[in-house]
């Protein structure tokens, strides 16, 4: 199984867009320090694409963090993130950095259940989201 | 005062760990159970630090406007998280 790959040997490119990530606002930096144990217990993760919730903002990568990426997700509010909804969505390609906007105007969040793992193939996006920028 | 009520655990170490415990008690003279606390204590201390110094960089970094301080300090950040 793979292990997530340390920061010096991630390529800049990617760090420079975590670093970009990390200044949002809209990610919480107590969801970072989760993430920041989460990494220091040297989790194990699958061959292939995954992701895990932390809250604010969720860790995507496929296999190690070569091919990491944010996904923040809103939802609009009342909403929960289900398997339902995760069905109805359409695939993202891991290969995408995405950032993820919901149609609710008053940008409220709604509360995200803890994911843990989930395969990318499980997972979409709502109608009307786009693909930013990729790495 | 608060209580200092002892609890008994019964904990399962790795070989090489348990072994390095035992060397250590036996260079300090003291028991493998008080090494053990030393070290849980001296480990928690460090985490609580380690998580102090975190929290100081991310405030530090949100709040910069310099590229080059956010580069670095977005740097630090990579490192706390994602390790050396």
């Amino acid at each position: 199984m793979p292990q997530i790959e340390t920061w010096s040997r991630l390529p800049l490119a990617l760090r420079d867009h975590l670093v970009e990530r990390m200044r949002d606002r809209n990610i919480s930096v107590e969801h970072l320090n989760q993430l920041r144990l989460w990494i220091a217990g040297k989790p194990e993760v699958p061959e292939g694409p995954w992701f895990k919730d932390f809250g604010s903002f969720k860790l995507c990568g496929e296999g190690n963090i070569q091919r990491l990426f944010y996904l923040r997700v809103r939802l609009p509010l009342g909403a929960s993130f289900d398997d339902k909804m995760l069905e109805d969505w359409g695939m993202i390609h891991p290969d995408q950095v995405v950032e993820l906007r919901s149609t609710d105007s008053r940008g409220r969040r709604s509360p995200h259940d803890s994911l843990g793992y989930r395969k990318m193939d499980q997972f979409s996006a709502v109608r009307g989201f786009r693909s930013l920028r990729r790495p | 005062m608060k209580s200092m009520k002892q609890v008994r655990r019964s904990v399962t170490l790795p070989g090489k760990l348990a072994e390095q415990v035992e060397r250590i008690a036996r260079k300090k003279r003291l028991s493998d159970n008080r090494v053990l606390v030393e070290l849980l204590e001296q480990g928690l201390e460090a985490q609580k630090e380690k998580e102090k110094a975190f929290f100081e960089v991310a405030e530090r970094f949100r709040a910069a406007s310099d590229p080059d301080e956010i580069k670095q300090l977005g740097d630090k950040m990579g490192r706390f998280i994602f390790g050396e």
